[in-house]
């Protein structure tokens, strides 16, 4: 039984595709991606765009890690977490989970799994810029 | 060590990175950053990782190891 995972950190465009391509196995029927993308508000302010700046090395280990942890807990084939850095546009893609598994509710739980640790220990920091300023996000949603 | 500065903490203390030539606990880092750095008070709550994993208060670092100042992260 073939298992594997593909973790990134990106400076251009995340590709669904991408991640997709690299979790299908024809030995899996249940196939689950979170795509995760910039909105254009927060907290009632209006947001242009984001900038994500990444301990590059240090989140490639802790994605990696999520993974690995991942495929302990939920029987699951294959999990990709990419990650983007640098400016990111509204509705551009700034994260993507995708798993694949047997069955479907393995897939399910580890893709968010995969987000909900991603979000609490990744060393990855956005920076919000709004019409009238620029603000480092501080809280963890 | 060298020191590594992300986020909050880079605007904070108005550079990347710095170096300290002698080797310390992780909780006399923070004290000397706030002594050099005085917005450094102005920090939220961060994590320190040394040599790329998440440290606490007690461990030692030693002069050829890098300690990274970890802001409250955002990712995603």
């Amino acid at each position: 039984m073939s298992r594997s995972k593909d973790i990134r950190v990106e400076s251009s465009t995340l590709s669904v595709d991408a991640a997709y391509l690299s979790i299908l196995d024809e030995a899996c029927g249940g196939n689950c991606l979170f795509i995760g993308t910039a909105r254009n508000h927060n907290r009632g302010a209006e947001v242009t765009h984001l900038d994500f700046e990444t301990y590059r090395s240090m989140a490639l280990k802790e994605m990696g890690s999520i993974a690995d942890e991942a495929m302990d807990r939920f029987d699951i084939r294959h999990m990709a977490i990419h990650h983007r850095e640098g400016n990111v546009g509204l509705r551009d893609i700034a994260v993507i989970i995708a798993v694949s598994a047997v069955h479907r509710d393995a897939a399910f739980q580890a893709c968010r799994f995969g987000i909900d640790e991603l979000k609490k220990r990744v060393p990855t920091w956005k920076k919000e810029h709004l019409l009238d300023g620029s603000h480092w996000v501080d809280d963890r949603p | 060590m060298e020191v590594l500065l992300f986020g909050i903490s880079k605007d904070l203390c108005g550079e990347r990175s710095c170096r300290i030539h002698q080797e310390m606990t992780v909780a006399e880092v923070k004290k000397f950053l706030a002594d050099r750095y005085p917005r450094f008070v102005e920090m939220p709550d961060y994590a320190v990782a040394v040599n790329e994993r998440y440290a606490t208060d007690d461990l030692t670092v030693g002069v050829d190891d890098t300690l990274a100042i970890i802001p409250p992260v955002s990712g995603g």
